[in-house]
């Protein structure tokens, strides 16, 4: 159902409702006071009656005149040129006080004896209904008796009233018309809305500029935008992941490909098997590249609305470590964890497991066999916590300290993806905490993260 | 012939040395920049393969300074930047051919021969001179039409002569191309190998010049 629909058919119906109202109670009203102009003219004439009635001359009981002039006055209504549509024929009787009839219109009801109730009355006589004004004069003698047939009376108003309820008939459909066309008239904004946003695709997602743009809709649009904003800033960094992705699979990829074709020509069943061998290890390096991608991927935008709760530190590192607790074995390096201590820490628990995992995977691949690698929880006074990990690997060339954070950077190693630590780095800046490394002393390497009560 | 490689990759360089060097190439290998630069310095090579991301010094900046130093080592650029815009900038640093990864094996070869043949001012493939014809694809050596089976060494020494008729090649020069910095030479390997090419070939064809080297007459 459309939104002009949604407004329009409950305004119609209110708009009937009302006008039905309104007209019933017009109707009711003007009913009853045409009545009233009508008793009003019935007493005026009985009045008149009264007053032709005095004028006669002492003693004069000529009646028949008297007849005959109230009969043309009263009575012939309709006829000749001087006529009004809404003139009514009234009848007449004349009674003295005692009862006795002296005149009556050929037309008025016959009644054995004047009615009792003085002024407006209605009366049946002969199964009609009569509409009537009685007047008594006393110093006449008389009793003045003026009425009208009740059913001609209601057609005179029905038809008056009838008039007065054309215009409604007429203006309803009139109105609703007129209503439908302001609607339309009003939703313009709105279509030129629709309009807009139909232009626009995910190339272009420029933000909405409606002008003019009424009052109410500036909300919309300023949402509208905010949407179209995140959907450009999420296909940006989709579209430059999937190129990140593309151009650094490239590498992996010519080592696959180098030493499957030094495996097709190699000369000897040793150097096949050499060749085999870089093989192998370069497909589990593109394995790596590729979870490591993914994680990236899903950990990018879960880090725009970290899930920060408090989280129990050292469960959560020891959970972390008995994870890698395999590989520690496979490289034969084994795997301490310092800090019993329980600690409570505000952070995004998923973040700082991977964060975690990929420092202590990076300090298990570097470290030599018969080494250990060793996790250290510290609380601090202040709150924040350190997290180290130390291994006995090389270290890190100071030099290109700086490039060890990039993407696919792996100091050489032909078995890292370069992607460890660009993650850790991500997720840090993320969770509101730091990563420092640095070599030791000793030797080995201690990767330190610094987490700040959050 | 010898080649310098600057490639950052363990992996990748070697699978690259593996490849060349059955080629016959010496092949250097270098994982860094500045280190490269050092090489570059004191050293001659044949051709450069090089990598562009590379540590401490990056490869177009490398290969920048080199063309300043008034260098013409010819130098194929690998590498994994595919955009056109980075192909054109590597090419006007001065890069002769750019090879993307991943890269076919056989075509890096071919490529490889190209340059070396275009920077010997050749545009044959067969390197021929005195009746004695040389296939660098194929490393094949025939004298006077009739083909003459050769060790991949004694082809490298005589490709290195071959390539400059007339021209003085000091013993420096031949064993550090043929051994580059990898393998220790026994002192008289030299003797041996040319020993062994004049009697495959013909006598006259390569001349000793006593505490110098050797040469290829440019008329026999």
């Amino acid at each position: 159902m459309s939104v002009r629909a949604r407004i329009l058919v409950p305004v119609l119906i209110l708009v009937l409702i009302g006008d039905v109202l309104i007209s019933w109670l017009a109707l009711r009203d003007s009913h009853h006071e045409i009545e009233e102009v009508y008793d009003a003219q019935l007493a005026q004439s009985a009045r008149l009656l009264q007053g032709v009635l005095r004028q006669r001359a002492q003693g004069e009981n000529d009646w028949e005149r008297l007849y005959q002039a109230f009969d043309d006055a009263m009575s012939r209504v309709g006829d000749g040129e001087a006529a009004h549509p809404y003139e009514t024929r009234l009848t007449f009787q004349v009674w003295r006080t005692s009862g006795e009839l002296l005149v009556r219109s050929a037309e008025a009801p016959v009644l054995e004896f004047p009615p009792t109730t003085l002024g407006s009355h209605d009366l049946m006589e002969n199964g009609r209904d009569w509409c009537a004004f009685l007047l008594a004069d006393p110093q006449q003698g008389l009793l003045i008796w003026v009425g009208e047939r009740d059913d001609i009376r209601q057609d005179l108003i029905q038809r008056i009233v009838r008039h007065t309820l054309w215009p409604t008939l007429i203006g309803v459909p009139l109105l609703a018309a007129l209503i439908w066309l302001t609607i339309g008239w009003g939703f313009k904004p709105l279509r030129a809305m629709t309009q807009a946003i139909r232009g626009h695709n995910t190339d272009t997602l420029q933000p909405l500029q409606l002008r003019p743009l009424p009052v109410d809709l500036a909300p919309m649009q300023t949402a509208l935008n905010g949407l179209l904003g995140q959907i450009d800033t999420l296909l940006e960094r989709e579209r430059r992941f999937i190129a990140d992705a593309a151009h650094e699979l490239r590498t992996p990829l010519a080592i696959l490909r180098i030493h499957a074709q030094n495996a097709q020509h190699a000369g000897t069943a040793q150097q096949r098997e050499e060749a085999l061998e870089f093989l192998v290890s370069g497909v589990d390096r593109a394995t790596r590249i590729g979870s490591q991608l993914l994680t990236m991927a899903r950990i990018e935008p879960h880090l725009n609305n970290p899930d920060i709760r408090a989280v129990e530190l050292t469960a959560l590192v020891r959970e972390e470590l008995a994870e890698l607790t395999p590989l520690a074995l496979e490289k034969e390096v084994e795997l301490v964890l310092d800090g019993d201590l329980d600690c409570e820490i505000r952070t995004d628990p998923v973040a700082l497991a991977i964060a975690l995992q990929n420092l202590v995977t990076n300090a298990l691949n570097f470290s030599p066999p018969g080494s250990e690698v060793r996790v250290r929880v510290r609380p601090q006074a202040s709150g924040a916590v350190y997290i180290s990990v130390v291994d006995s690997g090389p270290g890190i060339d100071e030099a290109a300290y700086a490039r060890l954070f990039e993407r696919f950077y792996s100091q050489g190693n032909a078995n890292g993806a370069g992607l460890g630590l660009a993650i850790v780095e991500m997720i840090v800046g993320k969770i509101g905490s730091s990563l420092k490394l640095y070599n030791l002393p000793q030797g080995g390497l201690c990767a330190e993260l610094r987490l700040n009560q959050r | 012939m010898r080649l310098l490689l600057v490639e950052d990759d363990r992996a990748l360089g070697l699978g690259i040395r593996v490849a060349l060097s059955a080629e016959g190439y010496t092949l250097d290998w270098l994982q860094d920049g500045v280190g490269a630069q050092h090489a570059l310095r004191s050293e001659t090579f044949d051709l450069l393969l090089l990598d562009l991301g590379l540590p401490r010094l990056d490869g177009l900046t490398l290969l920048q300074q080199l063309r300043a130093d008034q260098h013409d080592l010819p130098v194929l650029i690998l590498t994994a930047r595919d955009g056109t815009a980075e192909r054109i900038a590597g090419l006007d640093a001065g890069a002769d051919d750019y090879l993307i990864k991943p890269f076919d094996v056989d075509e890096l070869k071919a490529r490889v021969r190209a340059l070396l043949r275009r920077s010997q001012g050749r545009a044959q493939p067969l390197i021929e001179h005195a009746g004695v014809s040389l296939d660098p694809a194929t490393q094949q050596v025939s004298y006077q039409g009739h083909e003459v089976v050769v060790t991949p060494m004694e082809y490298q020494l005589l490709h290195q002569l071959m390539v400059r008729p007339g021209k003085v090649v000091t013993r420096e020069r031949l064993s550090r191309a043929l051994y580059g910095w990898q393998d220790r030479v026994e002192s008289n390997t030299l003797e041996v190998l040319i020993h062994n090419l004049r009697k495959k070939l013909c006598t006259e064809l390569i001349r000793t010049v006593r505490g110098v080297g050797y040469v290829v007459e440019l008329r026999p």
